[in-house]
């Protein structure tokens, strides 16, 4: 069963999780409704982290991506760009 | 710039010495974009040549990218781009065969500019092959220009094989050289 790990909606940057897992799905909604918002999805504490998974989503808009089975080291930060303000939940095994 | 034949007129007229220069040119170019319809490129190098993916229907992300040319000997420095950011070159691999491995998954349209294709002039580097399925072609097309596959006249019939006007003869020759998409 995965679990959901919800990332408040915000512009900034975030670690949403710290220690290893297995990433399987990503969602991601954009609040405010006038700009996209961006999201990198990183292995890692910080920016520096390589990057699992990346996209945006339009002002007001919504994506469900469920991705293969992708583990991650060290923990998820979420790095958010653009001037929208986005939502995200991870979905970890 | 003009697409570069793969046979030269004059390699057609060995084989057809009754030919004008004129025709073999006309005939060439002809049979050269048969065949280039059929790979589904151009052959030809491309420098900087930009191919954007978007994600197919049902599908939701993507993690690989097949670009629509071979012989593939670079990417442009930041020149894969997710959404408008730029990867960095450690964030993917790429063969010679035009396939792009992303280490990352992206979930929106990915655009690659890449320098694929083989030089033609002065030094024609392209596969020989395809200036022999050309030149064959073309011997084909001066022999029966109108595609006959049978005929009578009097007592006489000849029926020929197959459909002597297509490249289908050249299939298997063709085949490592097409792109899919």
């Amino acid at each position: 069963m995965a679990t959901a790990v919800d990332v408040a909606t915000a512009t900034t940057d975030v670690l949403a999780y710290y220690g290893s897992g297995c990433l399987v799905g990503i969602a991601v909604r954009e609040t405010v409704g006038t700009n996209p918002a961006a999201v990198q999805v990183r292995d890692g504490d910080s920016v520096g982290g390589d990057v699992i998974a990346m996209g945006s989503v339009a002002a007001n808009g919504i994506v469900y991506v469920p991705v293969p089975a992708v583990n991650f080291q060290t923990g998820l930060f979420v790095d958010r760009s653009g001037t929208g303000s986005s939502e995200v939940i991870l979905y970890l095994l | 710039m003009a697409l570069v034949p793969f046979a030269k007129p004059s390699d057609l007229k060995i084989l057809a010495p009754a030919v004008t220069d004129e025709y073999a040119e006309l005939v060439l170019d002809l049979v050269s974009g048969t065949i280039r319809n059929a790979l589904g490129w151009n052959v030809d190098k491309e420098v900087d040549a930009v191919y954007t993916k978007v994600i197919p229907a049902g599908q939701t992300y993507l993690d690989c990218v097949v670009l629509p040319a071979l012989n593939l000997t670079s990417i442009k420095s930041n020149g894969v781009v997710v959404d408008g950011i730029t990867l960095a070159s450690t964030e993917y691999d790429a063969t010679s065969a035009g396939v792009v491995y992303l280490k990352v998954l992206a979930w929106q349209t990915v655009s690659i500019t890449y320098t694929a294709g083989y030089q033609r002039a002065p030094l024609d580097t392209a596969p020989p092959v395809l200036r022999s399925v050309a030149l064959d072609y073309a011997s084909r097309m001066l022999g029966n220009p109108s595609g006959v596959r049978s005929y009578a006249m009097g007592g006489t019939a000849e029926t020929f094989g197959e459909d002597i006007s297509t490249l289908a003869a050249d299939d298997e020759r063709l085949d490592p050289f097409r792109v899919t998409q």
